[in-house]
């Protein structure tokens, strides 16, 4: 499925947390009724959600990461966090 | 393989609850198990909770608000870094309660409703308690929670299902769980005035793909299909002793909430044993983890690794033997059974359900 879901300023979801698992050393994303393993991209790309612009963050993914992470990738896992609702979107 | 560490620990504090829902999962001799773990006791579970790996803990019961020291707990959980969800009723969470729970880290709140008519939600629950819920919902969501409203569905409250979708609307709550019942406990014991009819569970499937498709970006929904109308069962707990575990109100360990239904299971205590050791060395948590155990046609079933034979409390209910494929499967030498539960809920005769109480 092609994003047609605007993502501007993302932010996450009321009752969302990121939280790095010291156990199995893991990032984890919780949520109310359960929680999302990621790998150090995506761990990344939550913890810059913080209502910067989305530019912003593929920006300095880019720069963290290099080329491997395209914009496009950022793009369509938020948008897949955004159809679970586990991120929203500050102001716009 | 290498045993996983658990995720989620459902700590069920009690037993005692001021409603009486024909459906509870607890068990039917609720009063055999009412000697409660002490405040010492469950920080003692929650900090080996999180050293084993535990990374959510979902106080439930009965009904949590229940315990004086709810509060206390929700800190220690928060302490430890755990992510924290209470399972309420919300008969007694009043907004000074809630302020303080959310005071103390709570992630969380799940806040049941029977049904979206208050005359029938107060009959169902045996106790008035419609308008507590809506007030309990209202000052959670001023105080900044994310809540989920849960409704279990049955035959009762099946066809009021759009006004329920709608209800959560306007309650503006952040989701909507719709689990129809899982037939173990008071709800197996009810099972005959429960069950809805095949025609009641594909319109509530019709009616939630509607809202997704017209709403989706104003609530999320959480569909739980009854396995009973399923082909095949659910991989119950994603596996037996895999992620989960519950400590029951009385300090017993048990892979799942419901596990009691099955009298042959010894379930060690967390007053003898540490959570750690419990979860790797426990015979009952070994005794159907993984595929190994696996009984035919399981074993040689292509899905055996996507439900791993199905819910163990359902294979006993049916059939008194729990190492048995869950009837609910087609392939279940035992499926019909299942059928003949259905067709005989709907025979005709109108069953009374009873309410779920403590009897001495
Ligand atoms: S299902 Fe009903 S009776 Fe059972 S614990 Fe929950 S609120 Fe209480
Ligand atoms: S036979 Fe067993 S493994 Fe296969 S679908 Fe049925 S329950 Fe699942």
């Amino acid at each position: 499925m092609k994003a047609t879901f605007k993502i501007e300023r993302p932010t996450l979801a009321r009752g969302v947390r990121y939280r790095w698992d010291p156990v199995r050393a893991e990032h984890h994303l919780l949520f109310p009724e359960g929680m999302l393993v990621l790998n150090d991209t995506g761990a990344a790309t939550v913890r810059l959600c913080d209502g910067r612009s989305l530019e912003e963050i593929q920006q300095t993914l880019r720069l963290e990461f290099g080329d491997e992470t395209s914009a496009e990738e950022v793009r369509e896992f938020l948008h897949r966090l955004s159809s679970r609702g586990l991120i929203c979107h500050a102001d716009s | 393989m290498q045993t996983p560490r658990p995720y989620a620990l459902l700590a069920e504090l009690t037993y005692r609850c001021p409603l009486q829902c024909p459906y509870c999962s607890n068990p039917l001799e609720l009063a055999r198990y009412d000697q409660e773990l002490d405040t010492f006791t469950w920080q003692r579970v929650l900090r080996e909770a999180s050293e084993l790996g535990v990374v959510q803990v979902h106080f439930s019961g009965g009904e949590p608000l229940v315990r004086r020291d709810l509060v206390e707990l929700v800190a220690t959980a928060c302490k430890y870094g755990l992510y924290s969800n209470l399972s309420t009723s919300a008969m007694t969470a009043n907004p000074q309660r809630l302020t303080q729970l959310r005071e103390a880290g709570l992630d969380s709140l799940q806040v049941s409703l029977l049904d979206a008519e208050p005359a029938t939600n107060n009959w169902l629950a045996g106790v008035p308690s419609f308008e507590k819920k809506q007030q309990a919902v209202a000052s959670a969501i001023k105080l900044g929670f994310p809540v989920t409203l849960n409704v279990v569905l049955h035959r009762h409250n099946l066809d009021r299902l759009t006004q329920i979708i709608d209800l959560a609307c306007q309650w503006q709550v952040d989701r909507l769980e719709l689990a129809h019942v899982q037939y173990t406990g008071w709800a197996f014991h009810n099972r005959q005035a429960l069950l809805p009819r095949r025609e009641q569970v594909i319109q509530a499937t019709e009616i939630v793909a509607e809202f997704r498709q017209r709403d989706a970006n104003k609530m999320q929904i959480l569909h739980v299909l009854p396995d009973y109308f399923q082909e095949f069962p659910k991989a119950c707990l994603n596996g037996w002793g895999q992620r989960f575990l519950t400590v029951a109100p009385d300090g017993a360990v048990l892979p799942c909430q419901t596990a009691r239904e099955i009298p042959q299971l010894e379930f060690p205590s967390v007053h003898d044993q540490s959570l750690s050791r419990i979860w790797f060395d426990a015979p009952v948590f070994q005794k159907y983890r993984g595929t190994d155990w696996l009984p035919e046609p399981c074993r040689s079933c292509e899905r055996r690794e996507l439900d791993f034979g199905g819910c163990r409390c359902q294979a006993f209910l049916f059939t008194g033997d729990s190492g048995v494929t869950d009837p609910v499967c087609l392939f279940s030498p035992h499926h019909e059974l299942v059928e003949q539960a259905i067709s005989q809920a709907h025979s005709g005769i109108e069953m009374e359900f009873e309410y779920r109480r403590m009897k001495k």
